[in-house]
């Protein structure tokens, strides 16, 4: 069962004094599943705000289908909307009216009676922190507790789908794992959550599945441990007691040489039969080691890699 | 988990949002407003007034009083809608709505019905106003009715039009200002007919806001100065065309989505 289902998604935009059309993302097809946390990562202008803003209809698609829960975000306008909750990457508040009201008004505008939305800011307010705070103006609220209220605002009308833009940018780093935990525990509940950010390690942390979006499009869509099985660049270092040249045998493995240490670069499914085959070939030719450690890749660098490959191509 | 959404909680939340909008900054939004009101009436009704016989067989007081009433309806029925969205559209909060499962119609007239809402209170305002000083009665009270609604409508219209068209504050007050305005004065707020000629008589009689004056002057004191139901006819055309541009572009999403 998709949440989310993304066929042939085009948006372009007209650069009127170029007279220029760009493809903020081109042709791109994906589901995101019901229950997951889906990370969708992306260097900036890549495409992620563009396609949340399709999914969200505040941008409208050039072609292409969108469905949010069997809905089309055109056709079912209403009924799509119902379902998502988002917190943008930008932060925006009606500036007329203090934090309970903003919020008691977001709960009408998807439909609760006052009484419902006044209890369900009290709770989220009091779950965040921010009780204190019902009766400030938005200009009296920090980064952090501004970001907070547009999550809190996304989740007011208990969205079945929440998309959060950026959601720990400005927080410092106990908010930021504070919110982990909650977007955690939100999707225990079965809340499926799209999560868009520049913490890759954000991602790392919660995402079951990933996508990396480039030039609007989609250049890797796979589950997290996947991505890091396969795309993994794992280091190993050998330290040699002396300085000596190594044989040839070393050359079918991906290594740099340099002050007594060799640095191989190897896949992460390959990493135990490289490492026994170096210290085999070392054995035989009788050069010491003084020790040996092995780097773990982190998703951090995989997509930077992929990134750069891909621009390079 | 989900909440079950009322088809018109969004809307009724949404209008009433925008009506009480306007109670948040009464320095900006009523009392500027009801003080010139109160300035013209001191002035032209008191100071100038007392000095001029009657017109069409009212004091001249009472002869102004439905121009000032109209051009108050006018100016808060525009201002509300317009004002509203060019600050959502900059601030970036129209996307609260946007998001909303609220039907581009409930959208569209949220934004009328509060437009119009603020202008009869201004418009109220007036005749509260105005009762300080004389004795104000309605004439024939549906026919002044049914042309409040169809002005306030006309004027709700244009108000979102030009706040979901104005870049910058300047373009806002385009309209008001080198329209409305300048269209109010030469409407006959001051002045009948055949009380002047050559130029202003003919800009009065091809002036809209003529017509809409003459219809509340006659609904609210019983003085007509053209065709009342010309007037009702024109207003009515002229709502049913604008209402469906609103509409569109509303559904269309021009300027609110990228």
């Amino acid at each position: 069962m998709n949440s989310i289902e993304i066929q042939g998604l085009v948006k372009k935009f007209t650069i009127k004094k170029k007279k220029e059309e760009v493809f903020a993302v081109n042709n791109i097809s994906f589901n995101i599943k019901k229950g997951e946390i889906f990370g969708f990562l992306g260097p900036n202008g890549a495409g992620k705000t563009t396609t949340i803003n399709c999914i969200t209809q505040l941008s409208n698609k050039t072609s292409g289908k969108i469905l949010v829960n069997g809905h089309d975000v055109e056709k079912q306008y209403r009924e799509a909307r119902n379902q998502i909750g988002l917190s943008p990457q930008d932060l925006t508040f009606d500036p007329y009216f203090t934090i309970l009201e903003i919020l008691v008004y977001q709960g009408g505008y998807f439909g609760m009676l006052k009484k419902q939305a006044q209890k369900r800011a009290e709770k989220l307010l009091k779950q965040f922190e921010l009780w204190e705070k019902r009766k400030s103006r938005i200009k009296q609220l920090s980064g952090g507790m501004k970001r907070k209220l547009s999550i809190i605002k996304a989740m007011m009308h208990k969205p079945e789908i929440l998309i959060l833009d950026e959601p720990t940018a400005a927080l410092d780093v106990d908010s930021r794992y504070e919110l982990w935990e909650f977007i955690k525990k939100l999707n225990e509940q079965g809340i499926t959550i799209i999560l868009t950010t520049h913490y890759i390690e954000e991602a790392e942390k919660l995402a079951d599945r990933i996508a990396i979006i480039n030039k609007g499009k989609i250049i890797k869509l796979e589950e997290k441990e996947k991505i890091i099985e396969d795309l993994s660049q794992n280091k190993i270092t050998i330290y040699l007691k002396e300085d000596k040249k190594l044989p040839k045998e070393f050359n079918q493995l991906n290594y740099d040489y340099k002050d007594k240490k060799i640095i191989i670069q190897t896949p992460k499914k390959d990493q135990n039969k490289n490492l026994r085959l170096a210290l085999k070939i070392l054995e035989e030719q009788k050069i010491e080691i003084e020790n040996f450690s092995v780097d773990q890749d982190n998703l951090e660098n995989i997509f930077r890699r992929l990134i750069k490959n891909e621009n390079q191509n | 988990m989900k909440t079950k959404t009322s088809d018109w909680i969004p809307f009724y939340t949404l209008f009433k949002r925008e009506f009480l909008r306007f109670f948040k900054v009464p320095n900006n939004t009523i009392f500027p407003q009801l003080i010139t009101v109160l300035f013209y009436f001191l002035i032209f009704g008191i100071a100038i007034g007392s000095r001029i016989k009657e017109v069409s067989g009212v004091s001249y007081f009472l002869f102004i009083l439905p121009g000032l009433f109209v051009q108050l309806l006018i100016n808060g029925s525009y201002s509300n809608p317009s004002g509203s969205l060019y600050v959502a559209r900059n601030f970036g909060n129209i996307t609260d709505i946007l998001l909303a499962p609220i039907s581009y119609i409930q959208f569209t007239l949220a934004y009328i019905f509060a437009g119009m809402l603020r202008g009869f209170f201004l418009g109220l305002g007036t005749i509260i106003i105005a009762m300080l000083f004389i004795n104000v009665s309605i004439h024939h009270f549906w026919i002044l009715i049914i042309y409040c609604l169809l002005i306030s409508f006309v004027f709700a219209c244009f108000g979102i039009l030009v706040g979901l068209w104005a870049e910058t504050w300047e373009q806002l007050n385009i309209f008001i200002n080198f329209v409305v305005t300048p269209l109010t004065f030469l409407g006959g707020v001051f002045y009948t007919l055949d009380m002047v000629s050559g130029t202003i008589a003919t800009i009065t009689q091809f002036n809209p806001i003529f017509y809409m004056i003459n219809g509340v002057r006659y609904g609210m004191i019983g003085v007509q100065d053209g065709n009342i139901y010309l007037g009702l006819i024109f207003l009515v055309i002229i709502a049913s065309i604008l209402f469906m541009i609103t509409y569109k572009l509303i559904q269309k999403g021009y300027h609110l989505r990228t």
